[in-house]
C-alpha cells in the first residue's frame, strides 16, 4: 500500500496536474510564438490597409481591437486554469466577458465592412445561422472521437475561436499581397492557380496550426497524445471553415442575386462547405497538423519532435495545395450527373488525407486505450483504493463505462449518472497521469498524482456516488 | 601459434553473445512517427508535382522584352460590334465592354492570343491563337456574358495578350485589369 502525504491546508487543486514548480522552458517558446502572431496581425492589418486598401484589410484594421480582446481573454482564461476555485471563477468571468465583447465587436466589424457590403446584414445573419448547427455538430463529433479522455469544451472552443477569428485575420494580408503580385506578374491559368494554391496552403495552414502549437506548448496537461492533437486541430479547422463558409455564401449570394439565383448559389456553398466539406476540408488539414504535434508530444528526441511537428505542417500544406490547385481538373457538369461528380471529387481529392487522419486517430485511440488499461491494472495492484481490481475491465472499455453509467442512471437517476461520470473521469485522469509519468513525459511534481488519487477516493464515497456498484 | 582447439575453447559461446544483447523496449509511438514520415514523402511528392506544374506553365527565362499595345477598354455595342466612349477601368454589371489591341506593334514570327478572365478565372472572351498578322482584323476583344446570365459577374476582370509556345501561354505581353462593380 502506497502512503502519501495528508491533504495540504491550501484549497485542493482539481486540475489534472497542479502548477509545476518554476515555469517550464516551453513557456518562453509560447511567448515567442504569441509575439510573432501579434506582430503578423498588426503588420498585416496596417500594410494591407496602406498598400492594398481592400475591404477585408479595413476589416482587419478595425478588427485589431477585437483580436486584442481575444488575446487578453485567452491570457486571463489560461491563468484561471491554474488558480483555486474562487480565483478561477473570477478570472473565467472576466475572460468570458472580454471574449464576448471581442466576438460581438468582430461580428459587427465583419457585418459592416464585408458581409453587409456584399449582401446585407440579413443574408450574413442567415448564413451564420445556417452554418451554426452543422459546425456545432462537427465540433461535437470531433470531441467525441477521443473516447478515453475527452478534451475540455473550453479548450475545444478556444481552438475553434482561433480558427474562426484569429487565423482568418492572419491570412488576409498575406493572401491579398500574394494575389496582387501574382495577378500582375504571372500568366493566368494553371500556373497562376498553382501559385495561389501554394499561398493558400502555406499561409492558411501556418495560421491555423499556430493554435494547435500554442495549445501544445501551453496546455500540456490537456494535450496527451496524437488523439488530442487531432481533436484540437480539427476544431481549429472547423472554426476556419465556419467563417470561410459565411464569407463565400454571402459573396456568392451578392454575385448571383441579380440573376435571381442568389439563394441557390449560397445554398450550394453551404452544402459544399458545411455538409460535404465539413470534415473533408479544413478540419482534415489542421487535424494533420495536430497529429504531427500530438506524436511529437510523446517522442523523446528533440530532433524527432521537430521533424514530427514539421511533418504535420508539411502534410497539411500539401493536402490543402492539392485541393486548391487541382480542383479545376475535376470539372462539375451542370446536369444531374454533377451531383454525383461533386461528391466523387471530394472523396477522391480529400478522401485519402481524411483516411490518413482516421488511421492515425484509430491507432492513437488503440494505443492510448492499451496504455490506460495497463495503468488501471498497476493502480489496482498497488491497492491504493483509487481503482479496484473489479473496475479495471470496465474502465478499460468506453462501452462498458457507458453501460455502467447507464446502469447508474437507471438506478439512481441523473445525479448518480453524473457522480459516476465524475468518478470515471477522475480515474482516467489518474491513469493518464501515471502513463505520462512512466514515459517521463511530464514536468509536474509527484504531488499531482497524489492529488488526483485523493480526488478519486473522495469521489468514491457513497454519499458522492449513490448507486456505485461495479458491473463485472 | 595457439592450437585451433584452444581458440575455440576461449571464444565466447554464441548464445552468451545473444544474451548480452538487450532488446530495445517497444514504443507504440514509433509506428505513428514512421507513418507520419511516410505521409511526409507523399506530401513532398505532391508539392514537387505542384512545383513542376508551376514551372511548366511559368517556364523561367521566357521574357523576350516584347510589349503589346492595349489601346484601351471601352463600352461595347455587340449589335454594331463597335466600341465607344473613353478608356475606362470600372464598369457596372449591365455594361458590356471590350479591349482594343494594336497587333502591329508585335513581330510577325510569334504566336499570340488575347483573353479576358473573369473574377472566377474563367475565360470569358478570346481571340487567337495566331500570328499578329493573322489577328490584325480582330482588334476588338469583347467580354462575353456567361451562359444563362443576364449581366456580367462582378469583380476583377483581367485582360492579357499572351505569347504562346507549343500551344501553351508562356509570357504576358500586355495586361489590363478592370473592375466590374456590384451595383
Amino acid at each position: 500500500m502506497i502512503t502519501y502525504p495528508p491533504t495540504s491546508p491550501t484549497p485542493p487543486i482539481w486540475a489534472a496536474n497542479p502548477r509545476p514548480r518554476g515555469r517550464p522552458e516551453r513557456y518562453r517558446l509560447t511567448i515567442a510564438v504569441a509575439v510573432i502572431v501579434l506582430i503578423v496581425l498588426v503588420a498585416s492589418s496596417i500594410l494591407d490597409y496602406v498598400y492594398l486598401d481592400t475591404i477585408p484589410s479595413r476589416t482587419a484594421l478595425y478588427g485589431l481591437l477585437s483580436v486584442a480582446l481575444v488575446a487578453l481573454a485567452t491570457i486571463i482564461g489560461v491563468r484561471a486554469l491554474d488558480r483555486n476555485p474562487a480565483d478561477r471563477r473570477r478570472h473565467l468571468i472576466r475572460a468570458g466577458v472580454l471574449l464576448g465583447l471581442a466576438v460581438l465587436l468582430w461580428l459587427l466589424v465583419i457585418d459592416v465592412f464585408v458581409f453587409t457590403g456584399a449582401a446585407g446584414p440579413g443574408v450574413a445573419a442567415i448564413s451564420a445561422l445556417a452554418c451554426l448547427p452543422t459546425t456545432a455538430f462537427g465540433l461535437f463529433v470531433v470531441r467525441r472521437m477521443d473516447r478515453n479522455e475527452k478534451e475540455p469544451w473550453r479548450l475545444v472552443l478556444v481552438a475553434f475561436a482561433w480558427g474562426a477569428i484569429v487565423a482568418t485575420s492572419m491570412v488576409i494580408w498575406g493572401e491579398s499581397l500574394w494575389s496582387a503580385v501574382a495577378e500582375r506578374a504571372l500568366v493566368p491559368g494553371p500556373g497562376l492557380d498553382a501559385s495561389t494554391a501554394f499561398s493558400a496552403g502555406l499561409l492558411e495552414e501556418l495560421a491555423k496550426g499556430v493554435a494547435v502549437l500554442l495549445l501544445f506548448l501551453l496546455m500540456r496537461n490537456e494535450f496527451d497524445d496524437v488523439v488530442d492533437g487531432i481533436v484540437y486541430g480539427a476544431a481549429v479547422g472547423l472554426g476556419f471553415n465556419f467563417m470561410e463558409s459565411i464569407a463565400y455564401m454571402t459573396n456568392l449570394y451578392a454575385i448571383f442575386s441579380p440573376e435571381g439565383v442568389g439563394g441557390y448559389a449560397a445554398g450550394f456553398q453551404w452544402y459544399a462547405r458545411q455538409v460535404l466539406g465539413l470534415f473533408f476540408g479544413h478540419a482534415t488539414y489542421t487535424a494533420l497538423i495536430g497529429a504531427g504535434i500530438g506524436i511529437a508530444r510523446q517522442l523523446v528526441s528533440r530532433r524527432q519532435k521537430v521533424i514530427a511537428v514539421a511533418s504535420g505542417f508539411l502534410i497539411a500544406i500539401a493536402a490543402h495545395f492539392s485541393w486548391d490547385a487541382w480542383l479545376a481538373f475535376f470539372p462539375i457538369e451542370t446536369s444531374a450527373l454533377g451531383l454525383v461528380e461533386i461528391h466523387l471529387r471530394t472523396l477522391i481529392m480529400t478522401g485519402p488525407f481524411t483516411a490518413a487522419v482516421i488511421a492515425l486517430l484509430l491507432s492513437g485511440i488503440r494505443y492510448e486505450g492499451k496504455a490506460l488499461a495497463e495503468q488501471f491494472q498497476k493502480e489496482a495492484a498497488e491497492g491504493t483504493g483509487a481503482i479496484l481490481p473489479a473496475e479495471v475491465p470496465i474502465l478499460a472499455s468506453p462501452w462498458r463505462r457507458l453501460a455502467q453509467r447507464m446502469h447508474a442512471l437507471g438506478k439512481g437517476g441523473v445525479r448518480a449518472y453524473l457522480a459516476l461520470a465524475r468518478l470515471q473521469t477522475a480515474q482516467l485522469d489518474l491513469a493518464m497521469e501515471r502513463w505520462h509519468r512512466e514515459r517521463k513525459e511530464i514536468d509536474e511534481p509527484l504531488e499531482a498524482e497524489h492529488e488526483l488519487r485523493r480526488r478519486v477516493i473522495e469521489l468514491r464515497r457513497p454519499s458522492r456516488v449513490p448507486s456505485l456498484k461495479p458491473l463485472t | 601459434m595457439p592450437a585451433l582447439g584452444a581458440c575455440k575453447q576461449n571464444a565466447p559461446h554464441p548464445l552468451d553473445k545473444l544474451a548480452a544483447v538487450r532488446a530495445a523496449p517497444y514504443d507504440p509511438v514509433r509506428p505513428l512517427y514512421r507513418a507520419l514520415l511516410v505521409f511526409d514523402i507523399v506530401a513532398l511528392l505532391i508539392l514537387a508535382v505542384g512545383l513542376g506544374e508551376f514551372l511548366y506553365f511559368e517556364p523561367p527565362g521566357q521574357s523576350t522584352g516584347l510589349k503589346a499595345t492595349i489601346a484601351g477598354v471601352y463600352l461595347y455595342d455587340p449589335t454594331a460590334d463597335s466600341t465607344s466612349g473613353p478608356d475606362r477601368r470600372t464598369f457596372i454589371r449591365s455594361e458590356q465592354f471590350a479591349a482594343v489591341v494594336n497587333w502591329s506593334s508585335l513581330p510577325q514570327n510569334i504566336v499570340v492570343d488575347a483573353r479576358w478572365y473573369d473574377s472566377f478565372e474563367a475565360v470569358v472572351g478570346r481571340v487567337g491563337p495566331g500570328t499578329p498578322e493573322q489577328l490584325a482584323g480582330q482588334t476588338t476583344i469583347p467580354v462575353g456574358l456567361p451562359a444563362g446570365l443576364k449581366y456580367n459577374l462582378p469583380g476583377q476582370y483581367v485582360f492579357v495578350v499572351e505569347r504562346l509556345q507549343g500551344g501553351v501561354p508562356v509570357e504576358v505581353l500586355a495586361r489590363r485589369i478592370v473592375l466590374v462593380e456590384r451595383e
